[in-house]
């Protein structure tokens, strides 16, 4: 069983008068283990399959699966259930509430989850501490460079234990150096078993995949293996 | 997200804008702080008017004469009225009662005198007056019929002029200055000073005196009756008994319309009614200017709602229920609100002491007030927090996610 599994999914946005299809007849099935990247340029439909598959949006046809659920017509409720339990989202621009710290930034996906308090801080420890943030827990956002405030939005996403790592853009904010960590956390997490998925415009990051999807017009114009994938420092091919 | 987590984040949110959230919360403040200190001092009026009135003695009828200029010699109440009256069915105390005018009584210090408040009555005043003799006796039948120069005094007056309270005053002399020259009168019983509210007409006249209505008539010299207290034997009688009365009387005077009885728990519940309206009244401005402060209430979190967007779609997307996101806005409305309620309440509670000072009231705090306070202001919270809160909870993550 395919871990997601798009089946004709079409997303129709409608402007006034005028419909317009966002995404069109859209299939797609990413195993478990995949790092797959999600590449088109602006108003190609990369940003709608992102919200698609990280269920913040509802397809207007076709059928979405997790894990062989069909999720495509799950009601408000149900929707932030899976994106709470199985999806782990990791943004362009972090979205960390500037008033929490590192560690209570990590734990809020717990508590909507409904764990208890002392298991949460271990949970939120150990998640930053595999990101490389363990003397940091306790450091606001603005106490941290961009680099390190992507590191805490992927302990945050990681610590509910998701199915899949849903990226958009996450070195869209960060310099060369910065990108390069961020990237090799990925894939070190790839490594480990983590599926991830990621949109990106820029095909140097796409090279640290292992597989890219091309939109264009809303339509997958291709579908491939990286060839001569960029690895991080000390990983073994 | 279980209903403690919601109640700490949504403490740390109100908190981490103070100025704000203490401006927010004052429109509550005033609102609340005005409700109690109008109740408090409502209250406390009303029982220094029954305390008033207690003393009096409730369920007691009061004879006397219509205040109009054709009146004539013939229609005043003297002793007679009184023996006359005495004889009707239905009637278990009966007194006539005179005031003395004008009148002081002399304190340990010769040279200093107090205002006192003289009534000329008969035994059974007593049980109408509600008096509770502490030491000696009260006035008898026989002081009346023998013009005794005697008189029953309280407990506080028995300290001003002897400097003391106990069996050695009964006996004793007490000076009365009038008009008329100086009296002394033995004292032959003490009574209990039950009025402790300073009310203007204590503050008047602080000391109270009890002599025969004979005795008190050759003293101040005058003739007819001030009135009839009566206390009747069936309370639920009193609308057939007046009738009876008056009829005795205008049978006995051969005259019409010329005396009127005032029922005192009619008079105590007409003016309870006046005080009640007066308190609803005011009330009810204070209630606008709650509603006012819930509005402002709902407008501040209108802005943070707004102010919040990006923060709302980040905990949708890592999975914040709607529900979740409507609890935690409620709860942030219901924080200011109570919060500001409770801060009224401390206001309001301090302003009512002050306040009754000022007028002379001792504020009274019912459990009622105070609940009450609290909880119209968490409902407050509650009304006027559903609009943000369901405003917030529908935001659409994406929408709210890009919100800058």
């Amino acid at each position: 069983m395919a871990l997601l599994r798009l089946d004709n999914i079409c997303k129709k946005y409608n402007q006034g008068e005028l419909a317009v299809m966002a995404i069109k007849n859209i299939n797609l099935t990413i195993e478990k283990g995949e790092f797959v990247s999600i590449m088109g340029t602006s108003g190609s439909g990369k940003s709608t399959m992102m919200n698609i598959l990280g269920c913040l949006d509802r397809p207007t046809e076709g059928h979405y699966f997790i894990e062989g659920e069909d999720v495509a017509q799950f009601n408000e409720s149900r929707l932030a259930d899976i994106r709470n339990k199985k999806i782990g989202f990791v943004f362009q621009s972090f979205n960390l509430l500037p008033k929490l710290s590192s560690v209570e930034n990590v734990e809020l996906p717990m508590v909507y989850a409904g764990v208890g308090r002392k298991q949460r801080r271990q949970r939120a420890v150990e998640a930053l501490t595999k990101v490389g943030l363990e003397k940091r827990i306790y450091h606001k956002p603005n106490e941290l460079s961009g680099g390190q405030r992507q590191r805490v939005a992927i302990a945050r996403a990681l610590v509910n234990d998701p199915s899949i790592l849903m990226a958009d853009e996450p070195t869209g904010n960060l310099d060369t150096k910065s990108t390069y960590e961020v990237m090799g956390i990925f894939q070190q997490l790839n490594d480990e078993g983590v599926t991830v998925v990621m949109v990106t415009h820029e095909p140097d990051v796409a090279q640290f995949t292992k597989r890219i999807v091309v939109f264009k017009d809303g339509n997958i114009i291709s579908d491939k293996p990286v060839e001569n994938r960029t690895l991080r420092e000390g990983a073994v091919s | 997200m279980n209903i403690y987590e919601c109640i700490k984040s949504s403490f740390f949110n109100v908190f981490s804008n103070k100025m704000r959230t203490f401006l927010t919360m004052l429109g509550i403040i005033i609102g609340i702080a005005s409700v109690i200190i109008i109740v408090a001092i409502g209250n406390g009026s009303q029982a220094a008017m029954e305390k008033e009135f207690e003393s009096f003695g409730t369920g007691t009828l009061q004879v006397s004469l219509v205040s109009s200029r054709d009146i004539e010699t013939r229609d005043l109440l003297t002793m007679d009225d009184y023996y006359m009256l005495k004889e009707l069915d239905g009637i278990e105390y009966i007194s006539p009662t005179y005031s003395g005018s004008n009148a002081y009584v002399k304190l340990l210090d010769p040279t200093e005198t107090n205002r006192a408040n003289v009534t000329g009555a008969t035994g059974d005043y007593k049980y109408i007056n509600n008096d509770n003799v502490l030491y000696g006796r009260y006035i008898s039948d026989n002081d009346v019929e023998m013009r005794n120069n005697v008189c029953v005094i309280q407990d506080t007056t028995a300290l001003k002029v002897f400097g003391y309270c106990n069996e050695d005053v009964i006996g004793e002399k007490i000076k009365i200055k009038s008009w008329k020259g100086t009296t002394k009168l033995t004292v032959v019983g003490i009574t209990e000073n039950t009025d402790t509210s300073s009310s203007n007409y204590s503050d008047e006249y602080p000391e109270n005196i009890i002599m025969p209505i004979t005795t008190c008539m050759k003293v101040f010299t005058g003739s007819t009756l001030g009135g009839i207290s009566i206390v009747l034997t069936d309370a639920s009688q009193s609308e057939v008994m007046q009738e009876r009365i008056i009829a005795a009387l205008e049978d006995f005077h051969g005259n019409e319309d010329k005396y009127y009885i005032m029922d005192t728990t009619d008079m105590v519940e007409s003016i309870n009614s006046i005080l009640s309206y007066v308190t609803l009244f005011i009330s009810f401005v204070a209630a606008i200017s709650l509603l006012v402060g819930g509005i402002g209430v709902m407008n501040i979190m209108m802005v943070t709602v707004t102010e919040r967007t990006r923060e709302i779609g980040i905990r949708k997307a890592i999975g914040a229920k709607n529900r979740d996101i409507r609890l935690q806005f409620i709860t942030e409305a219901i924080i200011l609100t109570g919060m500001g309620g409770i801060s009224g309440l401390v206001i309001g509670y301090i302003g009512s002491v002050f306040v009754g000072n000022i007028v002379g009231i001792s504020p009274v705090m019912s459990v009622t007030a105070i609940a009450g306070a609290v909880g119209i202001s968490m409902l407050i919270g509650i009304i006027f927090g559903v609009a943000p809160a369901n405003k917030a909870a529908l935001l659409d993550p994406i929408e709210a996610l890009r919100f800058e």
